[in-house]
């Protein structure tokens, strides 16, 4: 029982496709704040892709855009009031 | 006088070798290949409506003074920080779309670096995004009507099932130009 309670909890089950597959996305700005808000967590944190289902390529542009978003002060670096 | 003509046809050969080494140089266009580059800023909010332009107009004077072309200008007004820089919660947001040679960015950078005004900038190389191009037409007459006239002409095209589903990312994306540009 206690087997299955952990490893339930320690993984959300993860989506089969890639959301930005499905949307066809080619280019990720970093001012695109509405997807870029998704794909953190209450931390600040990039989401793994396990979590969320992304791709590999995908999962790069995403990481490069967050990046960039902090860099502008548009996304904080930890729990902060992102917008 | 053979000397001398042979002095000045050798000398072209010599600056091309010059500017050979200093990047990419095509000789079939006869000129560097200029690249695509967004060059972000974060302005003090402290400037006033007079300094504010003065300041844009400077940047925009370093972009075209290093050979650089500024396709577009993406003016995000002032909007709030996710964190404080220079003590400022703050700042303006514009970001210019420019083709920049090989050496464009080093000399906009030493130029940005220098300024108390900027807080924070950034030089990617980015293409020009597609939305913001077809937002920049309308921007000039500052109308709501042409900017809803793009996303309905392409609706017509695409068939009624594929109405519903590409629809609402067009909508949705005019709704976020226009609450960002405000
Ligand atoms: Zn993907």
């Amino acid at each position: 029982m206690a087997f299955y309670r952990g490893s339930s909890r320690a993984y959300n089950r993860r989506p089969s496709v890639c959301q930005f597959c499905a949307d066809k996305v080619t280019e990720l700005d970093y001012k695109n704040l509405d997807v870029l808000v998704r794909q953190i967590d209450p931390e600040g944190k990039i989401r793994p892709r396990r979590r969320t289902g992304t791709c590999a390529r995908h999962q790069r542009m995403v990481a490069i855009a967050i990046k960039r978003a902090r860099h502008m002060a548009l996304l904080a670096f930890d729990r902060g009031s992102w917008i | 006088m053979s000397c001398e003509q042979d002095d000045t046809s050798r000398f072209p050969l010599l600056v091309i070798i010059i500017q050979d080494n200093k990047g990419v140089y095509t000789e079939e266009r006869g000129e560097f290949t200029l690249k695509n580059y967004e060059i972000a800023v974060i302005l003090s909010p402290d400037l006033d409506d007079t300094s504010l332009p003065a300041m844009q107009e400077t940047i925009q004077g370093w972009i075209s003074s290093s050979g650089g072309e500024i396709v577009l200008t993406d003016d995000r007004g002032l909007r709030k920080m996710a964190y404080h820089i220079k003590k400022k919660r703050e700042g303006h947001y514009i970001s210019w779309y420019a083709s920049l040679s090989p050496s464009g960015p080093a000399e906009v950078e030493q130029q940005l670096r220098l300024n108390e005004n900027i807080l924070r900038f950034m030089i990617i190389k980015s293409d020009v995004p597609v939305q913001v191009e077809q937002k920049s037409p309308s921007t000039d007459s500052y109308s709501n009507v042409s900017e809803s006239v793009p996303s309905t002409s392409t609706l017509e095209e695409i068939t009624e099932s594929d109405q519903v589903s590409d629809g609402l990312p067009d909508q949705s994306l005019d709704e976020k130009n226009e609450g960002e540009s405000l």
